[in-house]
């Protein structure tokens, strides 16, 4: 097959990627927190781009690749370089429910997975049967700490399990409706601070990676900030997901007629192959 | 484009899940008592194609990666225990718990249930019990020749004989949980004790944090209808646009096979 046909293959590839992540986005249209994600396309050009010749008088028969120059064109491919997640704040709807939780501004709630710290935006919390405070799926909900004061050019040790354990929040004796949460995530019963909630904010929310059930992990320890500068907590809110249905729809639109278009490249150039097979050779 | 199949499929389920949820606390808008369930989803796992944090050079990282999404799923379907409204409906077995706290009644093979449904009625040896003869527990006989019944806001229930003459019968008790949301609901207002719910606690009527009683009425519905509308037009609208993105991905398929004639 002539070797024009690989770009578009490339970009029917990427653009079915592209249709994936719009329809995960959709797929999340109504989980509380969701945030969406884009795919991001990159040109590659596998041979460096050759340098504009002088254009010289031809002195001897010239070949096609002198006439019709593609410099390094017809070996260009795009790929999906990255999915960007974006963290714009979801509309906070009003739940009415003393345990729901909703962040105004770039923090992230700290929760204790059975693979460790990771975190979340989706704050409909629960009271497990020993009051401890949890997500939907049971992981513990941990309360602020302030960081370690580190060590002279050593970098502070990773807490361990039981140490991070011990910072869930147990609400002795049953009654969270009359708990009050405060906007930097104080809880409290009547006038009585009874814990904190660990709001943390991230230097650069590109390197959390999602980890599905609503959670983030952080690649970089030193991307954490403790204390959160803009970010407000709000009771008996839930952050709804930031996805809009038009926008998606209008990916997905170009997606299709995109991966349209690529294909029938692909189709002329099938057709174009079948002609001189066929054609050409006719006696 | 097969995975954008199978993510708008979850999403499909999801909202199909939501709008079953939906209808059901419709169903019991009137209902004594009824708790609305609530649906919560969660993202599902992401495919990590490529990581963030790699390298792309020597000195240079990578910001971003690419993680590609599969759906969504059902995360839980918990009751929402806020206090529903309070009906005065006048008749003297009726009771309301104005606050938290469940009834305790014992169910037919002699297992202790909960519920908040306090429409009393009275077997035929005195016992109070529900409609379905469940016998609240602690029992409380009505003693023979009984005219008039009253049930204080702190569960002492007295009765008062033809001579006119008062005795109490009893008090009432109520029970507590740290997570009723992790009750096990059976229907008919009932509920079981389930690991997640933490262990019953029982109290007095209006002591700590247990509610008052109000006698001569019953508990609403707690089922918020504007709310559930709203959330029935979101599932219907989500509903239908994953259809879209399921077609979406169908159309890009027969492209693709239509290349080869």
């Amino acid at each position: 097959m002539s070797k024009g046909v690989w770009p578009a293959v490339s970009g029917s590839i990427a653009q079915s990627q592209r249709l994936d992540v719009v329809a995960n986005n959709l797929a999340n249209v109504n989980t509380a927190g969701f945030k969406r994600d884009q795919a991001a396309f990159r040109h590659l050009l596998s041979d460096a781009m050759a340098a504009q010749a002088k254009e010289e008088v031809p002195r001897q028969i010239p070949t096609d690749k002198e006439i019709h120059r593609l410099d390094g064109r017809d070996k260009a491919f795009v790929i999906v370089d990255e999915i960007r997640t974006d963290h714009t704040q979801g509309m906070v709807k009003t739940t009415g429910n003393p345990l729901d939780v909703a962040i105004e501004g770039k923090g992230f709630f700290e929760v204790l997975t059975p693979t460790g710290v990771r975190y979340t935006r989706q704050g409909n919390f629960m009271l497990n049967g020993d009051g401890a405070l949890v997500t939907t799926e049971g992981y513990l909900v941990l309360s602020a700490t302030a960081d370690a004061a580190p060590a002279a050019g050593a970098p502070a040790p990773a807490p361990t399990r039981e140490e991070l354990a011990a910072r869930a929040i147990v609400i002795d004796q049953a009654n969270p409706s009359q708990l009050t949460i405060t906007r930097d995530g104080g809880i409290f019963r009547g006038r009585e601070q009874v814990n904190q909630l660990s709001i943390v904010e991230f230097v650069d929310t590109k390197l959390l990676a999602k980890e599905g059930s609503s959670t983030y992990r952080n690649e970089l320890p030193a991307n954490l900030v403790r204390e959160p500068a803009s970010s407000n907590v709000r009771q008996a809110m839930l952050e709804t997901s930031n996805v809009n249905p038009v926008k998606e729809l209008t990916e997905m639109l170009n997606a299709t007629r995109m991966f349209e278009a690529n294909q029938k490249i692909v189709k002329n150039y099938g057709d174009l192959e079948s002609r001189a097979v066929n054609d050409i050779g006719k006696l | 484009m097969i995975r954008a199949v199978h993510t708008a499929a979850t999403g499909m389920e999801a909202m199909q899940t939501n709008l079953d949820n939906i209808a059901n606390n419709l169903a019991n808008v009137n209902t004594t008592a009824y708790k609305e369930s609530t649906a919560t989803f969660h993202d599902l796992f992401y495919q990590n194609i490529r990581d963030p944090g790699g390298q792309a050079g020597p000195d240079t990282v990578k910001p971003t990666g690419v993680q590609v999404g599969v759906g969504v799923k059902t995360a839980s379907v918990h009751k929402n225990f806020e206090p529903g409204p309070i009906k005065v409906t006048g008749r003297e077995f009726d009771v309301a718990v104005n606050g938290d706290g469940f009834f305790a009644v014992e169910s037919d093979n002699g297992e202790t249930l909960y519920t908040r449904d306090g429409n009393f009625q009275k077997l035929p040896d005195g016992r109070l019990a529900t409609v379905h003869g469940h016998v609240l527990q602690p029992t409380i006989t009505v003693p023979q020749g009984t005219v008039k019944i009253d049930i204080a806001p702190r569960g002492i229930v007295s009765a008062v004989d033809s001579n006119g003459k008062r005795q109490d019968i009893g008090r009432i008790q109520l029970v507590n949980f740290v997570n009723p949301s992790g009750l096990r609901a059976l229907g008919s207002g009932l509920y079981q004790i389930s690991d997640a719910s933490g262990t019953p606690n029982q109290g007095n009527p209006g002591e700590s944090n247990f509610g008052q009683l109000q006698a001569g009425a019953l508990e609403g519905s707690n089922v918020n209808i504007v709310t559930e509308m709203v959330n029935m037009i979101q599932a219907q609208r989500a509903y239908e646009m994953n259809s879209k993105a399921m077609q979406s991905a169908d159309t890009m398929l027969g492209t693709t096979t239509g290349v080869l004639r």
